[in-house]
Formats: C-alpha cells, sequence, structure tokens
C-alpha cells in the first residue's frame, strides 16, 4: 500500500548502503572463517598460503565494511535522518552532539555493532602477532563475527515466519503502520525520541565501550583454547596468550568496576553493587578469567593443570555469550532493572550459544587424551597445588552466583518441559531471592575469606617445591610478622568501623592479613623488576578491596533521618525503617546526624534544576562551626517540564568517606505538571493599580509600592532567547512592620505570553504584573502622542531627537511572535533607528488574512518607540507608519494581587554516609594495574626471543 | 585419588549443600495468598489497581507511599513502602513487590515496575 506513495527526502540509497555493507561484512566474515580454517588442515598443507592469502583479503573486506557500515550509522544520526527507525529511536534535534556515541550504543544493534568493532580491532592485531595459533584463532573469531552480524541482519526467511536479525537502518514507516505515513512529506512533521535522560551522563560514553571490549577480549583466549586443542599443541598457545588475557582482565575488570562508578556516582542506587542479574553476568566471566589466568600459570611452570586453563578459558566466553542472552532475550523480564526489551532474538542468541559451547566440548572431548598429566600429584608445599584450589573456588564463586542468576531461565525451561508433557508445571518455578544481597553476601564472603588465604598461601610457596618450608626460620618468621601487623591493623580498623558479627570480622582479617603477607613478599622481592610484581600488586589490591567493602558497604549509614521528629508518625514502625529521607523545606535549617540542613536555594538552567543543601556541623557546644559544605543534586525535567526524568545524586568526598545526597522527591506540584496548573488555576487574582509615588494598600493590612519596571528582565526559570521581550515590575510589599522586595515578570516568548508571579511565603502572598500592561507599557498602539508618517524607501525622518530611516519592504519575515498561515500576505518594513552613536533595526508586519488586514507592531524600547504598519502607497511605494512613544519609566502599572495560603517549597533528601569507600576503587584500580603490568612483563620476554 | 581431586570434591560438595540451603531463599512466585499462609516474605506480581488512590504526601510523612495492586488471581490489596514514590510510577503496568503480608496490608521493602516501552508503536512525536 505504502510504496506507491512518492515519499519525500528519504534517503533511500544510504539504506540501501547500509544493508549492502552487512550483506558484505557478514559473508565475508564468514569467508574468514573458512579460508583460515583451511590453513591448519593437515590435507591442506600445499595449499595453506593460498588460503591465508584468501583469508586476509576476506578479513579486511570484513573489517573495512563493517567500519564503515559503523561510519554510516554515526552519519545517519549526526544528520538525523528521523526516516531511519534506529535514528529516530536515539536521537533528536535538542540532543548535544557530545552524546551521540551514548545514543549510537544505546539500542541493541548499536551494541552489537560495537561488540563486532572490537573484535574486528582485537582480530587485526592478532592477524599481526607471529605464531601458528592465529589462523585458526581468527578463523573462530569470524565465525564469531558472522554470528554476531547476524543479529542485525534483518533478513526473512522466505516461506517462514521468521526474521534474522534487526537491521538498524530500517525505515520507520516499514516498522510501524500508521495513517502518517499516508502523507508523503511526512519526514517534515517527525521529531526524534532522543536519548533517555538517565543515560546522558558521560559514563554512558566511557562505561559501554570499555565494557565491550572486555567482553570481546574474551574472545582471543577462547580462540587460542580452540587452536591449542585442535593443532594438539597444548603447551605452545600458552606464551602468546598470556598477554591477551591479561589484557581481558585488566579491561574487562574495568568496565565492571566503571558499572559500579556509575551505580554509585550517577544514578539513585544508593551503592556500587546490588547483585543485579546484568551485574552478575558481567562478572561471571571475568572471574571465570581469572581463574583460567592462575590455571595458565600453574600450565606454564608446571606440568599441571593445562585442561582446567582449556575448560576455564572456553568457558569464559561461552559465559560472555550467555550473559548477552539473558540480559537481550527479555528473559529476565522480571527481576532486573537493566534488562532491554525483547527484540525477538532468543533463538538466535541460543543457537550462538549452543553453537560455541558444543564446538568448544567437542573439541576439548576430541583432544584430551593427548592433554599431557603427569602421574604423580602436586606436591603440598608447592603453589601450583594452592593456586589450583583457588581457581577451584573462583569456580565454585560462579557456580553459586550463576546458579541464582539463571532461576528465571530455569522457569523457562520447566515450563517448556510441562509444554513437551502437556502438564501444566508452574508450581516448580522459583522466583530470585526476595532479597539478593543478603543471598549472595552469605555466600561470597566465604569466598572473599578463601581467596585471600589462599592467594597468601600460594605466594608464600613456590612452583615444584617439596620440601617443608617451616623447617625454614626466616620464612616462618616472616608469616609470624605479617601476622602480628594483620592483627595490630585489624584491631585499629574496628576502632573506625563498626564490625559486629564474627564471620565480618574473619573477612576483614583475611583481608588485613592478605594485605600485609602480600606486601611483605612485595617488600622481599623489590629488586625485581615492576612488571614481575603484579601478582602482588593484584594481591593487595583484593584484600584493600575487601576492607572497603567492609567498611563500606557493613557501615553505610542513612544519615538523612532525624528520629525525633518521624517517630511516632507511623505506627508499628520498627527503629530500622525509620525514615531514610527527610523532608527539608527551603531555608529552614533542620538537624539530622549531627549536620544543621539548610535546602538554600535553587536554580534552573534549561531542564536541570540544581538544588544547593547545605551542611554544617558544629562543635560540640553549639557554638563553633566545625565543618561546612555544600552539595549540588540536581533533577532533570523532561524536555516539556511534564515530569522529572532523572534525579542526579551529589557526593561530598572525604579521604576516608564519602557522603552522598540525592533528591527523593518534590512537592507535588513541582512533580507533574498537571497538579501545578491545577493549584495555580485556582487562585483568583484582584487588580490593583500601583504607583511609584505612593503606597497602595491591598486588603488593609498590605501596602505596595513601584519601585520601578524594567524592560530587560530575568526570570531563573526562564531562558532568554533573541526575539522574547517582557517587562518586570519591581516592588515594595509592606507588612506589619516588614519590608519585601519582588520582582514578577511577564514575558512574550514565541508567541505565548508567560507570567512568571513572585510569591512572599511570609505573607501568604502572590503577586504579578498584569498581562495587559506588557502591551500597553512596551507596545502602545494608542494614545494622544501617536504620530503618523508617510515614508518613501530610504526617506529618513526625525522623531524626538532621533532619525528614523525607512529602508523598503521585504517579504523574507522571521519574527518569532508571527506564524503565518499558507495563504497569508505577509509585509514587513525594514526601520532604521538612530541617535547618532547606535542603529537599530525593527520590522513591523503588515498581514492580509483572508481580506482582513491586520498589523504587528514592532518596538524598541531603547529609543522608546513602537512602530505600527498600518498600509502601504502603492503608487509612490510609501510606508503607512504610526509612531507610538514608549514611557521608559512609568510611574503606574497595573498588577494583580491575591492572598493564598503559605506555599511551601522543599525537597525530600536522602543522604547517606560511605565509610572506607575510596578503599573500594582503590583496591580495584590496584588490582587492574597488577593485571596490566603484566602485559608489558610478557612482551619483553617476546622481544628478547625474536 | 589425588589431594587436588579430593578437594575439589570438597568443594562441589560444598557447593551443593550451600544450594540446597539456598532454596529456601527462592521462593515460589507468590500470590498474596501464598504471603498470607506462609508469612513469609515473597515476591508477588501484581497489576497497578488504578481505579484505587495512590497515596504520596510528603508533607505529611516523605516516607510513606501506598497504593493497591491486583494479584495475578485478580485479589486486591493495599501495599505500603517507607520511602518516596518512584517516579513514573503511575504509567506501571505491571508490579513486582517484595515483602510481607501485615494484617491486610503488604509491606513492601522493594518495587520493580514494568513499564510500558518507551517506543509504542503508533506514538510519533510530531513537530508542532
Amino acid at each position: 500500500m505504502q510504496e506507491s506513495i512518492p515519499y519525500i527526502g528519504e534517503h533511500i540509497y544510504l539504506a540501501h548502503l547500509g544493508q549492502y555493507a552487512i550483506f558484505l561484512s557478514f559473508s565475508s566474515a564468514i569467508l574468514t572463517a573458512l579460508s583460515f580454517w583451511q590453513v591448519d588442515k593437515p590435507s591442506e598443507k600445499i595449499q595453506a598460503n593460498n588460503w591465508i592469502k584468501i583469508g586476509k583479503i576476506a578479513w579486511w573486506a570484513h573489517c573495512l565494511s563493517l567500519w564503515s557500515l559503523i561510519g554510516l550509522l554515526f552519519f545517519i544520526m549526526i544528520q538525523h535522518y528521523y526516516e531511519f527507525h534506529y535514528v529516530w529511536q536515539h536521537v533528536s534535534d535538542d540532543l548535544p552532539m557530545k552524546y551521540i556515541f551514548s545514543a549510537f550504543w544505546e539500542g541493541q544493534e548499536g551494541s552489537f555493532l560495537l561488540w563486532l568493532f572490537w573484535h574486528a580491532v582485537l582480530g587485526t592485531v592478532l592477524l599481526y602477532n607471529r605464531h601458528k595459533y592465529k589462523y585458526t584463532g581468527l578463523a573462530v573469531l569470524g565465525l564469531i563475527q558472522a554470528m554476531i552480524l547476524s543479529m542485525i541482519l534483518g533478513v526473512y526467511v522466505p516461506g517462514l515466519e521468521w526474521k534474522i536479525g534487526s537491521n538498524p537502518f530500517v525505515f520507520i514507516r516499514d516498522v510501524m503502520n500508521i495513517p502518517l505515513f499516508n502523507n508523503p512529506n511526512y519526514i517534515m512533521l517527525i521529531k526524534g525520541n532522543g536519548l533517555n535522560p538517565l543515560l546522558q551522563n558521560y559514563w554512558m560514553t566511557i562505561h559501554p565501550p570499555t565494557l565491550f571490549l572486555g567482553f570481546a577480549s574474551t574472545a582471543i583466549p577462547y580462540a587460542f583454547a580452540i587452536a591449542g586443542l585442535r593443532l594438539r599443541d597444548h603447551k605452545g598457545w600458552l606464551a602468546p596468550a598470556f598477554g591477551w588475557v591479561l589484557f581481558a582482565g585488566a579491561i574487562l575488570g574495568l568496565g565492571i568496576l566503571m558499572g559500579g562508578a556509575w551505580a554509585y556516582e550517577a544514578l539513585s542506587f544508593g551503592g556500587y553493587w546490588a547483585w543485579d542479574p546484568v551485574e552478575n553476568m558481567s562478572l561471571v566471566p571475568w572471574l571465570i578469567l581469572l581463574a583460567g589466568l592462575h590455571t595458565h600459570l600453574i600450565a606454564k611452570n608446571t606440568p599441571y593443570s593445562l585442561k582446567s586453563a582449556y575448560v576455564f578459558y572456553l568457558l569464559s566466553f561461552v559465559l560472555v555469550v550467555y550473559s548477552t542472552f539473558l540480559t537481550r532475550s527479555g528473559v529476565l523480564g522480571d527481576t532486573s532493572v537493566h534488562s532491554f526489551t525483547e527484540m525477538g532474538l532468543e533463538w538466535q542468541l541460543i543457537i550462538f550459544i549452543l553453537l560455541f559451547g558444543l564446538g568448544a566440548i567437542y573439541f576439548y572431548w576430541k583432544n584430551k587424551e593427548s592433554i599431557s598429566t603427569p602421574k604423580e600429584e602436586e606436591s603440598l608445599f608447592s603453589r601450583e597445588f594452592w593456586m589450583f584450589i583457588g581457581s577451584m573456588v573462583f569456580l565454585f564463586s560462579c557456580l553459586l552466583i550463576s546458579f541464582t542468576t539463571s532461576i528465571p531461565v530455569f522457569n523457562k525451561i520447566i515450563s517448556g518441559i510441562g509444554w513437551i508433557l502437556n502438564t501444566d508445571l508452574k508450581d516448580w518455578h522459583r522466583s530470585t531471592p526476595v532479597d539478593p544481597v543478603a543471598h549472595h553476601n552469605r555466600f561470597q564472603l566465604w569466598v572473599g575469606v578463601l581467596l585471600s588465604l589462599l592467594s597468601i598461601v600460594a605466594m608464600l610457596v613456590k612452583y615444584r617445591m617439596d620440601t617443608n618450608p617451616f623447617k625454614n626460620k626466616s620464612w616462618v618468621l616472616r608469616i609470624v610478622l605479617g601476622l602480628i601487623i594483620a592483627v595490630i591493623l585489624h584491631i585499629g580498623i574496628c576502632y573506625w568501623i563498626n564490625v559486629d558479627a564474627w564471620q565480618h570480622h574473619l573477612l576483614l582479617f583475611s583481608g588485613v592479613f592478605a594485605i600485609c603477607m602480600h606486601f611483605i613478599l612485595l617488600l622481599k622481592n623489590f629488586q625485581s623488576k615492576i612488571q614481575y610484581l603484579g601478582s602482588y600488586f593484584s594481591h593487595i589490591g583484593f584484600g584493600i578491596l575487601i576492607v572497603g567493602v567492609i567498611a563500606s558497604g557493613l557501615n553505610k549509614r542513612f544519615i538523612s533521618s532525624n528520629p525525633f521528629i518521624t517517630r511516632g508518625l507511623i505506627a508499628d514502625q520498627t527503629e530500622d525503617e525509620l525514615a531514610k529521607n527527610i523532608r527539608l523545606d527551603k531555608n529552614m535549617p533542620m538537624y539530622m546526624s549531627g549536620f544543621l540542613v539548610e535546602y538554600q536555594k535553587d536554580t534552573f538552567a534549561g531542564v536541570t534544576r540544581t538544588f544547593d543543601i547545605h551542611f554544617k556541623k558544629l562543635s560540640e557546644d553549639g557554638e563553633k562551626t566545625v565543618e561546612e559544605f555544600t552539595v549540588q543534586p540536581n533533577i532533570l525535567y523532561s524536555k516539556d517540564f511534564t515530569k522529572i526524568a532523572a534525579s542526579n545524586p551529589s557526593t561530598k568526598h572525604y579521604w576516608n568517606k564519602d557522603i552522598f545526597t540525592h533528591i527523593a522527591s518534590l512537592p507535588t506540584d513541582q512533580v507533574s505538571i498537571e497538579e501545578a496548573t491545577r493549584k495555580n488555576e485556582s487562585i483568583v487574582y484582584d487588580d490593583i493599580q500601583v504607583s511609584k509615588d505612593k503606597w497602595v494598600s491591598y486588603q488593609d493590612s498590605i501596602f505596595v509600592k513601584l519601585d520601578k519596571v524594567k524592560y530587560d528582565p530575568d526570570h531563573h526559570d526562564l531562558n532568554r532567547n533573541k526575539g522574547d521581550f517582557g517587562i518586570s515590575a519591581d516592588v515594595w510589599v509592606k507588612f506589619k512592620d516588614s519590608v519585601y522586595s519582588h520582582k514578577p515578570l511577564v514575558m512574550a516568548k514565541e508567541g505565548l505570553l508567560l507570567n512568571m508571579n513572585d510569591h512572599n511565603n511570609q505573607i501568604g502572598l502572590n503577586i504579578r504584573v498584569n498581562e495587559k500592561s506588557l502591551a500597553q507599557i512596551l507596545a502602545p498602539t494608542e494614545g494622544p502622542n501617536m504620530h503618523s508618517n508617510k515614508l518613501r524607501p530610504n526617506e529618513v525622518i526625525a522623531w524626538e531627537g532621533r532619525n528614523i530611516q525607512f529602508l523598503g519592504f521585504s517579504k523574507n519575515i522571521t519574527n518569532p511572535h508571527f506564524k503565518p498561515n499558507a495563504d497569508d500576505i505577509v509585509l514587513g518594513a525594514n526601520i532604521l533607528i538612530g541617535d547618532g552613536a547606535t542603529k537599530d533595526t525593527i520590522k513591523p508586519l503588515y498581514i492580509i488574512r483572508g481580506n482582513q488586514p491586520f498589523s504587528i507592531a514592532d518596538h524598541n524600547f531603547k529609543n522608546g518607540i513602537n512602530i505600527k504598519l498600518t498600509g502601504i502607497d502603492i503608487p509612490s511605494e510609501s510606508a503607512l507608519l504610526e509612531f507610538y512613544p514608549i514611557d521608559v519609566d512609568p510611574k503606574e502599572i497595573s498588577m494583580q494581587l491575591s492572598r493564598v495560603e503559605p506555599k511551601f517549597d522543599f525537597v525530600v533528601l536522602q543522604a547517606i554516609e560511605f565509610p572506607g569507600i575510596n578503599l573500594v576503587w582503590a583496591g580495584s584500580l590496584l588490582m587492574l594495574f597488577g593485571l596490566a603490568i603484566g602485559i608489558f612483563k610478557k612482551n619483553k620476554r617476546k622481544n628478547k626471543i625474536e | 585419588m589425588k589431594k587436588v581431586h579430593i578437594i575439589s570434591f570438597l568443594i562441589i560438595a560444598i557447593g551443593i549443600t550451600v544450594l540446597i540451603s539456598a532454596i529456601g531463599d527462592l521462593s515460589k512466585y507468590g500470590d498474596f495468598e501464598y504471603a498470607s499462609v506462609t508469612g513469609r516474605k515473597t515476591k508477588v506480581v501484581g497489576e497497578l489497581a488504578k481505579d484505587q488512590e495512590i497515596v504520596y504526601d510528603p508533607m505529611k510523612d516523605p516516607n510513606y507511599f501506598s497504593f493497591y495492586i491486583r494479584d495475578e488471581n485478580k485479589v486486591l490489596k493495599k501495599v505500603i513502602r517507607r520511602a518516596p514514590k518512584p517516579q513514573d510510577f503511575e504509567l506501571s503496568e505491571k508490579i513486582v513487590v517484595t515483602g510481607k503480608l501485615v494484617g491486610d496490608t503488604f509491606e513492601a521493602s522493594d518495587i520493580l515496575m514494568k513499564c510500558p516501552s518507551k517506543y509504542k508503536n503508533e506514538e510519533i512525536a510530531t513537530k508542532s
């Protein structure tokens, strides 16, 4: 039906170009996989060089088409081509250019492209590595790319009601079927949806690329493992893969950490880790990768643990795909705040998992016999023994996390079995834990204890050591020293933070002990190059992280409470539930948890409303101020100011703690526009003429006097654009013995009249400018001082000491206060006003609408004149003009007053104290630093060999 | 048997024990009846009753929010939560509340809202 409509302005060729690029990228990825796979086939030895050539060309074709299709998508987004569904969904005219990246990967298709992009970059680096595993590795990578590209293929299988992938270059009219698309010129009418305001921050710019680079880099160890198995060269790949693994570990860890920092810094979750399914499923592949890294080290240095290293690396990537499945298939629907909406990709994602899962199992099973395992077992005094146990603890931790997170999947499987058996198995369904944080922490606490202690033991002994180290006196002394320092530190920490349960003491001690022992070992080995000390740094970092988690998690404290006020308001309230949020009335300081807190002011900038919340801590006697600071949480209104779109926290950072605040709620009339208009409309105003010369009384007790009328008013709720004009009446209000100053204003903005009233809380008075005053004062079109003229083009006339020149007529009309109809006849008169020093142009309009003429005057208040174009004398091409002087300092103005209930402006504030939060960040970063410096160690060694 | 194997089996055994002990955390996807019979903390999936009142008045108490939901058996119950009202609450269709029944009201410790997709078909904002 729609095909017959000749649409205007669609970029069909770009849609085709994008589609071709996807096809080319997809098919060349398959060709890459096929050709590089042939290279290592024994039967193809002679042809190997040719296959390499084809594979390289195919890989470059794949990369170039992929990168150009990414570039193309960026291009249509930057150009705001709204006929494309993806552009319309994620971009809008008012979206700042700095968020274009965020908008790009906000949607599923864009984030798949981001993932593909990193694979292409990593694969290209791999292509120029010098080792024999890269060909099979790139074949695997090519297949991965083809699988991901199939998610954006957008092809209908003929005969089946099945779509493969979702194409980002599809037109909006192909997705929706609405009457709008009967209009050939529909593109002119639609505007973009834009980026969710919650995602409009720099975290959304940096977190996804880092996380996806991390995800992408787990594919490389997978590819190495497949290559090692296939070539049955089980030791050779360990050296070249090692740097890649460290890289993957550091980047994926950084990506996860950024996610936590984002949740903490910019979202109002009130924490950095919530055991949300999406967080869990990015953590699990990382933990498995670390288990792989540890077994990898064993396999490099001893004959043990090779099989485990294979399994862990294969598992890590499969888990990344599984995590993609969980977050993108909609299966998590009821359990996660993050999950994407369904896009019908479930089955494709399941095929993706099965292909790479079963493929891994196949190659492992087929070749595992050829992996040599030593007959004799590891010595109890050897590092390999304890490190292996540690890897098992990683696995154990992941099993627990994955099991709970996968409950929605199990429910689906149970339903599936029920469908096969034709019975309702809904009774077997289980929900995820009602308190996921308590659930996971209860188990992961032991993982933390075990990992810290095992890391100590493993680092105290050496690879392949067989002698009892307890006979070595200095060895024993080191441990005793570490224990003593750890006990002292532990006691010290308990003075700082509150540790209650013995389990928490145990975890804290294991963390502190790990810091001490690894630090002692670090000092002992300090003469080594820094690249060789990565493991000490990482393990110290892990210990610090544990201390930070205990400090900030156990001792997280809601300080936004004032139990004396809130107690008793709610029946049956337990101490714990008492007020996590506090109501702060504007300019009314309030005590909370030792602080005197005041909501001082709020300021508008665009749609952002920022609140200044002042904290003051007083000395014991309450006389001196010990410290004070101001936090500035803000809220974002939606574009049309109808509701609150996001609430951004503000945090005061100390070296040893953070105070985190955010606006939890506002008065109802500030939350929704309907409520606000209902309130405003119910107010009845009385007209009153306010004068400069005398106090005018209102309701006997209130007296008002005009101070001055201003012509270029500013208001914190308004952005004044070019062409807007208005007046503010600065008035004095006297009530009892107090005098108050008020500055209500009225402004013409794009044809709308905005009346911003002012409010006096003490008196309960609303005061505003009568809307009629704006025209009367600023643009008078009647009065005795009118001066009518007939001016020919370029004729100059003197008026009140000014030269007024009529330049000529123009049909090019841009007046923000006038919206022309299609068949209007509009004429503007260009007029120049000068007093010798300056010159201003104004343009009054003459309009004929349906045989009815009317005028729109234009004014210039600097020169005190309003000019109306009343007609045209056609024979002489003259303009008929009327000049009206503007009183630049009026003595009187009509205003409107109303008595109201005192209006309360307040915020509902949540404030949380996080002690030791910096230890979480510092520990995590140190851990990742330890991984990262190892990458350079590997390169050095490789350089020596070559 | 190698030591490594023994320890691995030990860890696996502990893992299984832990998982079994954790089954208690994993309640059935509940309705109000289940919550009232067991008296346990439950997750109830329901629909916001838009015909009933939604109360949040920060002037009175910023930590009191109440509304009504119908669970999957169409049982209507009042839910209260000691926290401010989440944004866009009225727009939500499906709501998952976690908490306990106290008398006849459901005391929620957590609310998860499922809002209709932002990109609902047939809703294209046009330029004015």
